[in-house]
């Protein structure tokens, strides 16, 4: 028996010290990988947090990143603009990522795209999982992240620290697909959709209770923006659904409480040819919603 | 306690560790600790119905060994009914209920029967058949009944099947737990091995075609064809890689502390009909059904009408072990039927011979995969628009999911497919994991821990079977 534990253990210790080798080694060529790829949405979101530099800063979900053309702001007010709105992320990718890009610039403008749902994804874990896959590859790098990923999941703290490639399960295959050049296109973090996909029944019901975790990372969002003196509009884009009246006045009225504009362009759009789904505008209709954004902050200034 | 979970790996190590350091004398207690520990993990209070059940069964035990007659018949009625009782009341009641109702609803008499709001005790369906097949073999005299509590408890509780199988039977398990184990080195890295294999089937492929699975499934009308019959393949992989997989870890962390759990999978998928099919699959638990319905009712030892009434009821009934639901019910009488449908081909294939092997095996993979449908299905409605959409070529765009989780799900299924194929036809060739050279083997251990973290999903949740 002593002879075999003892087999056993060495064994057991050559075998974790390759594992132990392997992992930290391929945990680096895949955090090389990662923080260089040319395109896609991980690209966008390094891009957000170690360089943008733009006049016009759009935070959101998938709304925000198909909704805000970058090109028509640009070319009708002067101003460069970089949309980091990611799809399935909500507030608190804004909150983990938005000190970051702070400490190194200050935009003129944000858009904070808002879908007052999101007040209630929490309560049923929608999109953490994603959310927190999405942060993790930075989360060794920036301790402001790490906290915002405590804050949802401290065991994935614990896991990526055990492994250095845990950060990036399940990332290979987008990485090469984005070396190879294939998938997203779109400019400054804008990506249009085309075509159109309605589809008329089932639309799930929207949850109704409000997440005080949610609520209480908007609020703090708002007040980093306010403390900062960046002029905000906290902005609901164009959607086919009906959005629930409680959250929706509970944003107004802390963005008004925090001298942020709050504009509501949910039903700005009816015509069914402009969307790519029921909450999603296709290209045709980012653009239009686009330049109604930008002529009413003509106007204002 | 979920066995893919960092939480698990430390209290396996733990409950290992200290198992081979302390005396044998102590090893059931420690056991018995350690079993109470991982049922608590889920749900504390639910551990006192087990503790009743296990008090009703090892005391039926003792009587029913020193009684005879009428006598000895009313103990074992007395266990079954308490075992069964808790059973339905914590299963079915809401079922039964329901379906109660809506009957006398249809003869126009509105009845209200209350709704219950009570969660499932954890594998209750699991221990439960544990403890009959207890109270039942002592009855007919092929195990005696066990004199130590403890002994008899951790039969019921021992955590790596507790929650999930294999259902063991006493002859079996209950004397292993009065061996001496000691550290082998063979056996524990066999069971390391295994418990390898199993997170790997779990990880990377159950857990990845849920990401595909789960929402087409939750949104059948919005599907097309094409995509409901890509989610049921799914399906099929993900089940038995879920189930499957939650199987070898428990041997394996079982076999690790030298005890040996029933093989529970044979490779169900390359059975060439339905009957083989039900040999290869959840084998602790057809066997059950086998052994304690099915020959007692006769099996197939009376009239033909009587046999094929038996299969029903086997299946009707392992149908509705699965769920408190018309969906299992049905899917367990599919599989009847089919059983039934190939006693008729069994009789005409020695003039027909029409199936080759290989298109045997598709069919009867087919034939599964339908009733699949039914199993996976959220309800009835559902299940019946997955038909109609597959069978009526429904238009529409294919749901791609993500392209990583449809890649990965596919890399998944060849991998699993690679194994097996090998495992069934070329048992004794090449094998990586079992070489008798040391870096091919370490080289395949790498390769299956580097792949679990490169796309093994960690966040997938309890295991499918969990639920009965």
């Amino acid at each position: 028996m002593k002879n075999g534990l003892k087999n056993f253990f060495i064994n057991l210790c050559i075998f974790c010290s390759i594992i132990f080798l392997l992992d930290r080694s391929l945990g680096y060529l895949m955090q090389h990988l990662y923080e260089k790829q040319p395109q896609g949405e991980s690209a966008i979101t390094t891009y957000a947090i170690e360089k943008a530099k733009e006049d016009i800063i759009i935070f959101g979900s998938s709304r925000a990143s198909h909704h805000y053309d970058c090109r028509v702001f640009q070319d009708s007010l002067g101003l460069s603009c970089f949309n980091a709105g990611k799809d399935g992320m909500t507030i608190i990718y804004a909150s983990a990522i938005f000190p970051l890009m702070l400490e190194r610039h200050k935009p003129k403008f944000i858009f904070l795209d808002v879908n007052p749902e999101e007040l209630s994804f929490k309560a049923g874990k929608e999109g953490e999982e994603f959310l927190i896959s999405t942060l993790l590859p930075y989360a060794s790098k920036y301790p402001v992240i790490k906290n915002a990923i405590s804050e949802l999941n401290k065991s994935e703290i614990v896991k990526s620290e055990i492994s250095k490639l845990y950060p990036y399960n399940s990332f290979i295959f987008p990485i090469l697909q984005h070396y190879i050049h294939i998938g997203l296109t779109g400019f400054n973090g804008y990506i249009p959709l085309t075509g159109s996909h309605l589809s008329t029944s089932n639309i799930q019901k929207i949850p109704q209770i409000i997440d005080s975790f949610i609520l209480k990372k908007f609020e703090d969002f708002l007040i980093q923006v306010n403390s900062a003196h960046i002029n905000m509009k906290i902005i609901i884009s164009p959607t086919l659904m009906n959005y629930p009246s409680e959250q929706m006045n509970i944003m107004q009225s802390l963005a008004i409480r925090y001298g942020f504009d709050f504009w509501n362009y949910s039903n700005a759009i009816s015509d069914e040819n402009l969307f790519y789904d029921n909450v999603h505008l296709n290209a045709q209709g980012a653009t239009e919603f686009s330049k109604l954004i930008s002529d009413r902050l003509k106007l204002l200034n | 306690m979920l066995f893919n979970s960092l939480q698990f790996v430390a209290f396996f190590i733990i409950v290992t560790s200290v198992y081979f350091t302390i005396p044998h004398r102590f090893r059931w207690l420690w056991l018995l600790l350690s079993s109470c520990y991982f049922y608590m993990a889920f749900l504390p209070i639910y551990i006192l119905i087990l503790g009743f059940t296990i008090v009703v069964d090892y005391f039926a035990g003792i009587f029913l060994e020193t009684s005879k007659g009428q006598t000895k018949k009313i103990f074992l009625l007395c266990s079954i009914a308490a075992n069964i009782g808790v059973l339905s009341f914590f299963k079915y009641y809401n079922f039964l209920g329901e379906s109660f109702s809506n009957i006398l609803d249809k003869f126009g008499f509105h009845t209200h029967i209350p709704y219950l709001k009570i969660l499932l005790p954890i594998g209750l369906s699991f221990h439960t058949f544990q403890a009959l097949s207890y109270t039942i073999e002592v009855y007919r005299g092929n195990q005696k009944a066990e004199k130590h509590f403890g002994i008899y408890a951790l039969y019921v509780m021992f955590y790596p099947q507790l929650v999930a199988g294999p259902i063991e039977r006493p002859q079996n398990l209950l004397h292993q737990f009065r061996e001496r184990h000691y550290f082998e080195y063979n056996r524990v890295v066999e069971g390391l091995k295994l418990m390898l294999w199993g997170f790997f089937k779990k990880i990377v492929i159950a857990d990845r075609l849920a990401l595909y699975v789960n929402p087409v499934f939750n949104n059948v009308e919005q599907h097309n064809s094409l995509t409901l019959l890509t989610a049921t393949f799914f399906f099929a992989f993900q089940i038995y890689c879920d189930f499957s997989g939650y199987t070898d870890i428990a041997r394996g962390s079982a076999k690790v502390m030298g005890f040996n759990l029933m093989l529970n999978f044979n490779r169900p998928y390359f059975s060439k009909n339905i009957r083989e099919f039900w040999s290869r699959w959840h084998i602790s638990l057809s066997t059950w059904f086998r052994d304690y319905v099915y020959i007692p009712l006769g099996g197939s030892r009376v009239s033909t009408i009587k046999h094929f009434r038996n299969l029903l009821i086997v299946f009707m009934l392992s149908g509705l072990w699965h769920g408190a639901n018309w969906t299992f019910v049905i899917w367990g009488t599919m599989h009847g039927i089919f059983l039934i449908i190939g006693t008729f081909i069994k009789l005409s294939e020695k003039k027909f011979r029409l199936m080759s092997n290989i298109i045997a095996q598709l069919f009867t993979f087919l034939l599964v995969c339908m009733s699949w449908i039914f199993f996976r299905a959220n309800n009835l409605k559902d299940a019946s628009i997955v038909y109609k959409r597959i069978f009526t070529m429904s238009p529409g765009q294919f749901f791609l999911a993500t392209p990583s989780t449809f890649v990965y799900s596919i890399f998944g299924i060849f991998c699993l497919l690679l194994v097996e194929f090998k495992q069934e036809y070329f048992a004794d060739s090449f094998s990586i994991l079992n070489n008798t050279y040391k870096p091919i083997r370490y080289f395949g251990y790498t390769m299956l821990i580097l792949i679990i973290l490169f796309i093994g999903v960690f966040n997938g949740g309890q295991f499918i079977y969990f639920q009965f």
